[in-house]
């Protein structure tokens, strides 16, 4: 079979690529951040943006999440990563409340110092059990400039994704359910729409399921408000010397 | 202050890392490159690992147009011997490697590939979700020649449908371990013919009763995490 060259491909994937021409530098930068909620039915709990050395990461995909970022994917509860951050002499800016769809936030300056110039982000989204928005370990250019990347959706794979609402205090470490639907659409009496993860490691989302039956059904999530795909969030980084 | 912008069209993109090399003294051109392929997916084993490297003129498949035979044996059955083989005798092979086995959801496996050639070296790499009539995951053509030694690099893999197989998600048709069903089959009258992204499974749980598909098989973008480190 002969292929012909196509143009069409060249341009869906050969943008894709991008190699690491960044050297590694040990001079400050500045780094500013802001995300956008690109779904249409889904919350951010508040976000954690941190420039960090290269030995930490608040998460890695294929490893099982550390209960600090259980607590965030499964309650919105950043203390843990912030504390984590914090031991290791990292520099982080947090949101104050929950993001919803179409809003930014941005983070205050971040200086990365001599060492922190590896950049995460986390924060759940609502409704889910343990879904989260995140950028894993992305390194600052040493070029100032604006950079532009999409926020994936990642599940710690710590919870089941029953999509259940209601149950006694879901967003704590461990327990089954999803903490709330601040945009509204709750349905309520679903039977769970699964009992297990077979991917316990972080990894990515498979996607809200949900159902149209707000009072019954597997889900109580909503099929028609709260499904979304990669990628949920646009993150725009500044970087000046 | 000069301004720097990088466009994603895809956004199927992220930099990781570049580490600081050491000089060691290589034998003439030899170039060894470790390539570690992460199965992201919820509920989809992958079927054992593809890595081609060539020249620009070879393509394991182009969105759009129509999937060889190879890679529809690769993307029904799981088995990438046919794509192997057809990479080997295209004048623009360089080299490549078949992973040992299956990569469980979570799961990863790293390749080494050493090679004496090249400038204008390209990376291609191919793997089944097997819990599906005709997905896989890929990259095809990504240009890793001007990579140092010492530096690496990541990006997301796109699942994309084959095209050769209707996505019937029926009992008997799909080989993974939810079916053990039929992996190849030359026909293609029942499906589009074309390699483009994949749309997703619909599954038993949301409405596709004939489905052996439940929800824990379905998939977003993307489904692996592939890094390339040339380490020599």
């Amino acid at each position: 079979m002969k292929f012909t060259k196509n143009k069409i491909a060249k341009s869906l994937l050969g943008s894709a690529i991008a190699l690491s021409a960044f050297t590694s530098t040990a001079y400050a930068q500045k780094v500013t951040v802001t995300v956008q909620n690109l779904t249409h039915g889904s919350h951010f709990t508040p976000l954690l943006i941190a420039a960090h050395d290269g030995a930490t990461h608040l998460f890695q995909l294929g490893s099982a999440a550390s209960a600090s970022l259980q607590a965030m994917a499964e309650g919105g509860d950043i203390t843990g990563l912030v504390a984590d951050l914090d031991a290791a002499d990292a520099v982080h800016s947090s949101a104050a409340g929950l993001l919803a769809p179409g809003d930014s936030f941005t983070s205050t300056e971040l200086d990365t110092g001599s060492n922190n110039n590896v950049l995460s982000i986390v924060g759940m989204v609502l409704p889910t059990n343990d879904g989260f928005i995140g950028v894993n370990s992305w390194e600052i250019p040493s070029i100032p400039g604006t950079y532009t990347m999409p926020g994936l959706a990642y599940d710690a794979g710590t919870e089941a994704n029953d999509e259940l609402l209601g149950l006694d205090n879901a967003g704590a470490l461990g327990n089954a359910g999803a903490p709330g639907t601040p945009s509204g659409s709750a349905g309520a009496g679903g039977i769970g729409a699964a009992s297990t993860d077979t991917n316990q490691t972080v990894h990515i989302h498979r996607g809200v399921l949900g159902d149209t039956n707000a009072s019954g059904g597997i889900s109580d999530f909503d099929s028609r408000v709260h499904r979304w795909l990669n990628p949920v969030a646009r993150v725009v980084i500044t970087v000046s010397e | 202050m000069r301004k720097v912008n990088m466009k994603t069209s895809w956004g199927w993109i992220v930099i990781l890392s570049s580490l600081v090399l050491s000089a060691c003294g290589s034998s003439l051109n030899e170039k060894e490159y470790k390539v570690t392929l992460v199965n992201v997916t919820a509920n989809q084993p992958l079927s054992p690992a593809t890595v081609i490297l060539h020249k620009s003129a070879y393509h394991m498949f182009q969105p759009g147009q129509m999937a060889s035979v190879a890679l529809e044996h690769l993307a029904e059955g799981g088995s990438n011997q046919a794509l192997l083989d057809e990479a080997s005798e295209n004048t623009a092979y360089v080299k490549s490697v078949s992973g040992v086995g299956i990569i469980p959801p979570g799961g990863s496996e790293t390749v080494d590939i050493k090679i004496t050639d090249t400038g204008g070296l390209n990376i291609s790499v191919a793997t089944m979700l097997v819990n599906t009539n005709d997905a896989f995951a890929g990259r095809s053509s990504d240009k890793i020649a001007s990579l140092k030694e010492g530096e690496s690099f990541s990006m997301h893999v796109p699942i994309w449908d084959a095209g050769t197989e209707a996505n019937t998600e029926a009992s008997g048709s799909i080989p993974g371990p939810v079916d053990g069903g039929e992996g190849f089959n030359a026909s293609r009258s029942s499906d589009a013919n074309f390699v483009a992204i994949h749309q997703g499974v619909v599954t038993n749980a949301d409405g596709l009763v004939t489905s052996i598909l439940d929800e824990s098989h379905r998939f977003n973008n993307p489904g692996v995490l592939l890094r390339v480190e040339r380490v020599r």
